[in-house]
């Protein structure tokens, strides 16, 4: 019997994986597309902690990779659409920086689907709950990350024990 | 040496904005197990009178030199709490916010457990930033005592006129030959009944002779560039091209009436025209003298439909293919349809008049009263439904030129009306030359296309950037005593950094460490504002500088810098990592 109820824990445990994710979301867009979110009481998983930078344009990629290190699941950039960014081309260089981050990623042997990039401006609060949830059930798919000090687990099959 | 932090951390229930899902006691209490919090409170409304107290008696009582909120977004309360601290001589920089409310409760409201848990994670990430918080030292920028006002219809005459008066130059820039944008074009304005040419004539009189006021007509910004305080643009008047200087700069680039083209056989029949064709059909200046006649036939209309929502409140369901729908409501159109039907009565009294409404929104002064006396003229109102919207058809041949059939929901009975004329209630667009004044001034627009306020509530006149306001319906639909209280508060809201002469703008700038720059120039190629130049050192070394007064603090050259040259104050490397370590180590973080 008892065995049995450790065995229930134990499925409990596995489904319950909660990712973590950090979000860097530019001040004029993205921020302000996550507060009207919040003012339209639009509801998505609690999973991300949100870091406010000015621009996107601000993100180093030791940063990005420094959050992974210490385990966050998933990391997401947000940023104002093409054309939109309070500082003209910050986003652009973002961009740019993003590209060569994901194969760099890879590298590392994290799934490029922790990472990503997405431009949700001032008035897209719906979208900006839309793209946390689908990160969150995306992330739920592949597993913790293999950085994961947060999590019990060990490595996941696909991502091979990180070399740093 | 650094002093060590003494935090004080202040939570806030938002009444039960926050403290209706968040645990505000356990967050609190949390707090003090954080390194060098040294006092933790909750409180009702942390912004109130007895909140902002609170801290500042905290600040004495514990010797605080780092102040953290935790309650709203810092989009709207960042200010309000650097200024609590100023005030107690902190600089405004020692200051955190954890945003508790836009980003926890207001999103996760079923989930009360996981949103205390979440709440505590910002409030540790806010203590790890402010840890590594610096005081940084103030910068002032001259203000010149001159603005720019684009566009020049009521709104942009209104504001030039404003500021003038109290004393600054004004560059007034129009893109057509004439002043008085749309409302020169109306027949009369309600509720009153004004000839527009009345209200506008004298007012452009005072324009055109105010020594204060520099107007360009037919004229465009080529080319516009600075900050608050500091700005020069270009304006091409015809062949000619003028460089002027200024401190601050208001938009009023209007609206433009919607096209209907291709709904409610709009453009396949003569008669069936916008509410500002029929404006113009009946002025004195227009094609018949002001005379009401159907275009088609050249007969004062027997019976005529007005059609409301023409171009508003669209739907996937109403809105043409290929199209975006408007959701927004144009706001001038009912009352407008009504002061119409009015006016076609005075000019012809035996017209039938069909009002095909779908709500009837006669919201502003004297509006509703002007509803009231429509209805004693006898017309007939017919309410119809956004999901069978009235249908017209050409009946050559027959009695009348057209026919309108609609579903009325008020008897629920279809119906049939034959007219000579149609009039499409048309809403609001924003100007052509909306996004890409948006794109040169650096300010956003809101889904309707619309210039965005900084703040609905408490700064609807400000835009994003510092020294540029909003005036008239450039930032939404609005009729002319709103579009006027508007200008007259944004000129004023301009005026006030001239008449001080000097504005404070943010400290958190680019700095180089000449140490460590190797004079690849790199930053100089990643900065959007030409922000970076070279200097010469000793033995002819090249280091690259920043120019603080052009620097916007966007951090791009920082994570360009091969060298790791750049510091990027108030989002240092260090403050963001120690934020991004706290949130994913909570033991980290703890005492
Ligand atoms: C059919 C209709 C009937 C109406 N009837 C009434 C009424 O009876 N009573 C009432 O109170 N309101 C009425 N209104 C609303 C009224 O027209 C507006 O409130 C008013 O015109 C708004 O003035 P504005 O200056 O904000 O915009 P506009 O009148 O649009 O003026 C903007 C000006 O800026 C210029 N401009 C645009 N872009 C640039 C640029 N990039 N550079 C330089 N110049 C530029 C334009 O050429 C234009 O002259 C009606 C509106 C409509 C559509
Ligand atoms: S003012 Fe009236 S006609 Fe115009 S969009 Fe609003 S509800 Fe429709
Ligand atoms: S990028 Fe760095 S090293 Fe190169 S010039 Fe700029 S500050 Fe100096
Ligand atoms: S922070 Fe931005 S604006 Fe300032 S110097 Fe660097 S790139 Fe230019
Ligand atoms: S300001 Fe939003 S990406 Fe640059």
């Amino acid at each position: 019997m008892v065995e049995a109820k450790e065995m229930i824990n134990e499925t409990e445990c596995e489904t319950k994986f909660e990712p973590k994710l950090i979000g860097f979301l530019c001040n004029w867009c993205s921020y302000a597309g996550a507060d009207l979110a919040g003012t339209s009481r639009v509801q998505y998983p609690p999973n991300i902690r949100i870091v406010r930078v000015m621009c996107t344009g601000r993100l180093d990629p030791q940063l990005i990779l420094n959050t992974f290190r210490y385990g966050a699941d998933g990391v997401l950039i947000a940023g104002c659409h093409e054309g939109d960014c309070h500082y003209i081309g910050g986003n652009y260089r973002a961009y740019r920086k993003y590209i060569l981050l994901k194969e760099f990623v890879k590298k590392m042997g994290i799934n490029e689907k922790r990472l990503r990039l997405e431009w949700v401006s001032a008035s897209e609060g719906e979208r900006f709950a839309k793209v946390v949830r689908e990160m969150v059930d995306d992330i739920k798919e592949i597993g913790p990350s293999p950085f994961g000090v947060t999590t019990t687990g060990g490595v996941v099959e696909d991502e091979p024990e990180p070399k740093i | 040496m650094e002093e060590e932090p003494r935090i004080g951390v202040f939570v806030c229930n938002c009444g039960i904005n926050i403290g209706g899902v968040v645990n505000v006691e356990e967050v609190a209490e949390y707090a003090t197990t954080l390194p060098n919090v040294v006092v933790s409170r909750s409180s009702l409304y942390t912004c109130s009178d007895r909140g902002q107290g609170m801290i500042k008696d905290d600040i004495d009582e514990f010797k605080l030199n780092r102040v953290i909120v935790a309650s709203c977004s810092p989009r709207m309360h960042e200010p309000t709490f650097r200024k609590v601290i100023e005030e107690k001589g902190l600089n405004k920089y020692v200051f955190e916010q954890a945003n508790l409310r836009e980003h926890v409760s207001w999103v996760h409201s079923k989930q009360p457990e996981e949103a205390t848990k979440k709440a505590k994670d910002l409030v540790r990430m806010a203590v790890a930033k402010a840890r590594l918080l610096e005081s940084l030292p103030q910068h002032l920028v001259d203000v010149k005592g001159e603005a720019l006002v684009i566009g020049g219809g009521i709104s942009g005459l209104t504001a030039a006129k404003s500021i003038a008066d109290r004393g600054f130059k004004v560059h007034l820039v129009e893109k057509t030959p004439n002043f008085g944008g749309k409302m020169a074009q109306l027949y009369k304005v309600f509720p009153t009944f004004d000839d527009p040419q009345e209200l506008l004539n004298p007012l452009v009189e005072d324009i055109m002779a105010h020594p204060n006021i520099t107007p360009y007509l037919s004229a465009e910004i080529a080319d516009i560039e600075g900050y608050i305080g500091n700005y020069r643009a270009i304006i091409r008047e015809q062949t000619e091209e003028k460089e002027i200087e200024f401190g601050t700069i208001i938009v009023a680039t209007g609206f433009n009436a919607y096209d209907p083209n291709g709904e409610f056989k709009y453009g396949k029949h003569q008669n069936i025209l916008t509410a500002m064709e029929l404006h113009q059909l009946m002025r004195a200046d227009g094609p018949t003298q002001g005379n009401l006649v159907t275009p088609a036939e050249g007969k004062p209309p027997r019976s005529i439909a007005l059609i409301s929502c023409v171009g508003s409140r669209q739907n996937e369901n109403t809105v043409p293919e290929g199209k975006k729908p408007n959701a927004y409501c144009s706001r001038v159109c009912c009352t407008g349809m009504i002061a119409t039907g009015m006016e076609i009565k005075e000019k012809s009294p035996d017209a039938d008049i069909f009002v095909l409404y779908r709500d009837l929104r006669t919201h502003g002064k004297g509006h509703e009263e002007l509803f009231t006396e429509f209805r004693q003229t006898g017309s007939t109102m017919i309410r119809y439904t956004d999901d069978q919207l009235p249908m017209i058809s050409s009946t050559q041949g027959a009695e009348y030129p057209l026919s309108v059939t609609s579903y009325d929901s008020l008897s629920g009975l279809n119906v049939e009306i034959p007219v000579d004329l149609v009039v499409l209630a048309t809403g609001m667009i924003p100007d052509d030359s909306a996004s890409n004044i948006a794109s040169k001034l650096h300010i956003t627009i809101s889904a309707d296309g619309f210039f965005q306020e900084l703040h609905p509530k408490l700064a609807p006149l400000d835009s994003v950037t510092d020294g540029v306001y909003l005036a008239g319906t450039a930032q939404g639909p609005k009729d002319v005593p709103d579009s006027v209280s508007q200008s007259l508060g944004a000129a004023a809201k301009a005026c006030a950094p001239m008449a001080l002469g000097q504005v404070e703008v943010e400290s958190t700038i680019a700095v180089i460490d000449e140490d460590f720059c190797t004079g690849c120039g790199v930053c100089q190629g990643s900065c959007e504002f030409s922000a970076i130049v070279f200097e010469e050192r000793d033995e002819g070394k090249k280091v690259s500088k920043v120019i603080e007064a052009l620097c916007k603090g966007c951090g791009t050259c920082g994570s360009s810098c091969p060298s790791a040259a750049i510091t990027m104050l108030h989002f240092k490397d260090a403050q963001l990592d120690a934020m991004v370590k706290a949130a994913l180590t909570p033991q980290a973080g703890e005492k």
